[in-house]
């Protein structure tokens, strides 16, 4: 009886410090997606970013809550003056996928019609910008190097 | 036995201590900068704010993303080239930009009720001027006022003043002059209807009444958007002033 009183406090014991130490680490995903997202920086010359680091900023700014994503990484131009936005998104599932993918085309278009009559030159950028999905990978990109951004995120998302 | 469950619950008691958890930021006060306010509002007081705006207000959105001890928990109902006149469109009107919150298109009128907020602080009239000119950016703001306030009468409104351009960045009616004339009429109107007025024109003009270059993130573009430091004034004066 000792004995088993002793081990079930050493496993709570075990548990509680696993627990405590993996609260606010991030994920699998999240760190791949960072590491995109670096390689971006470090390969392509964007304005200053706020970058993309809370599960609250996505949902304040996109509409997508934690509960559909397993990873995300990007930024959005803080200056406001241009449009540029990366996002890097690892979905729970399909259905996530989805309602990811509609959230950043909603996003996507609200940019466009935002800039269309009053900064026609923003405009032309964000038209030839798409959310682009591969398997649960779902990623919008808005800058006038979107096609050397695109190349970097495919290369890793082969 | 006594003695090995007493070291098994100190044992329980340091890791759960000095296990690793969530990360908090701190939320540390900013000070105030400018002399003569004792007690500036704390960042807490804006959690129940929203701000409505336009590109310039957007800006401030990412500044307070970067410095969470900024406003606190302020919502922002902000987008580019949002202006009083064109707030009051049809919400799938095919030139409107109506702001974007939390992954849908809506209304400024509706930025209390979407978002909760008690206190409504608005920015606009920059994207006005140089279309409606003052007269017809005055009739706009009022009834952007009035149908927010019809939606949610008890918020308190915060008109905040149009801030400057920078020298040599003037066009048509869209001038410093034209702005100073607008603020007065705007200041005019809180006093006739009990709202607060914030003049952010003041702390971010020079001594010509344009923008102060130093304040100035777009000299290369259209000389109206702000810095992080101008940002860090702005918020400093609404901690001191409202």
């Amino acid at each position: 009886m000792k004995k088993v009183i002793a081990l079930l406090c050493l496993l709570l014991c075990a548990g509680a410090a696993i627990t405590a130490c993996s609260a606010g680490k991030d994920t699998k995903a999240d760190n791949s997606l960072k590491e995109i997202y670096r390689e971006i920086k470090a390969e392509v010359s964007l304005p200053d970013m706020v970058e993309l680091d809370s599960a609250d900023k996505l949902d304040r700014t996109y509409g997508i809550t934690s509960g559909m994503v397993d990873g995300f990484a990007g930024g959005i131009d803080s200056s406001g003056v241009t449009m540029t936005e990366i996002v890097l998104i690892k979905a729970k599932d399909e259905d996530s996928a989805e309602q990811v993918a509609q959230k950043l085309n909603n996003r996507l278009q609200s940019k466009l019609d935002q800039n269309r009559t009053y900064n026609p030159e923003q405009a032309a950028i964000i038209e030839k910008c798409e959310v682009q999905t591969k398997g649960l990978y779902v990623t919008l990109i808005i800058s006038g190097e979107a096609e050397k951004i695109t190349e970097i995120v495919n290369e890793h998302l082969k | 036995m006594k003695k090995w469950i007493c070291v098994i619950l100190c044992l329980m008691t340091v890791v759960l201590c000095t296990a690793c958890g969530e990360k908090k930021d701190a939320d540390a006060e900013i000070q105030a900068s400018t002399g003569g306010i004792e007690h500036p509002l704390p960042a807490s007081w804006f959690d129940d704010a929203v701000f409505v705006g336009d590109s310039i207000t957007l800006k401030l959105s990412y500044y307070c993303e970067d410095n969470p001890s900024a406003l606190g928990k302020a919502e922002f109902f902000c987008a580019g080239s949002l202006g009083y006149n064109n707030a009051l469109w049809d919400i799938d009107d095919y030139d409107a930009v109506h702001p974007y919150y939390r992954g849908e298109v809506a209304l400024s009128e509706d930025c209390a009720a979407k978002t909760g907020a008690t206190k409504v602080f608005i920015m606009l009239g920059m994207n006005d001027l140089g279309i409606y000119g003052i007269d017809g950016t005055c009739d706009a703001c009022a009834e952007l006022v009035n149908r927010i306030k019809s939606h949610t009468p008890d918020v308190e409104i915060y008109l905040q003043s149009v801030t400057p351009i920078l020298a040599g960045y003037e066009s048509g009616d869209l001038t410093n002059a034209n702005i100073v004339k607008f603020n007065e009429r705007l200041k005019q109107f809180c006093e006739d209807n009990g709202y607060q007025y914030i003049d952010i024109n003041s702390i971010m003009r020079d001594d010509r009444g344009n923008l102060t270059e130093s304040y100035c993130s777009d000299p290369d573009a259209m000389g109206i958007h702000f810095t992080d430091s101008a940002c860090a004034m702005w918020v400093d004066y609404l901690k001191n002033h409202v």
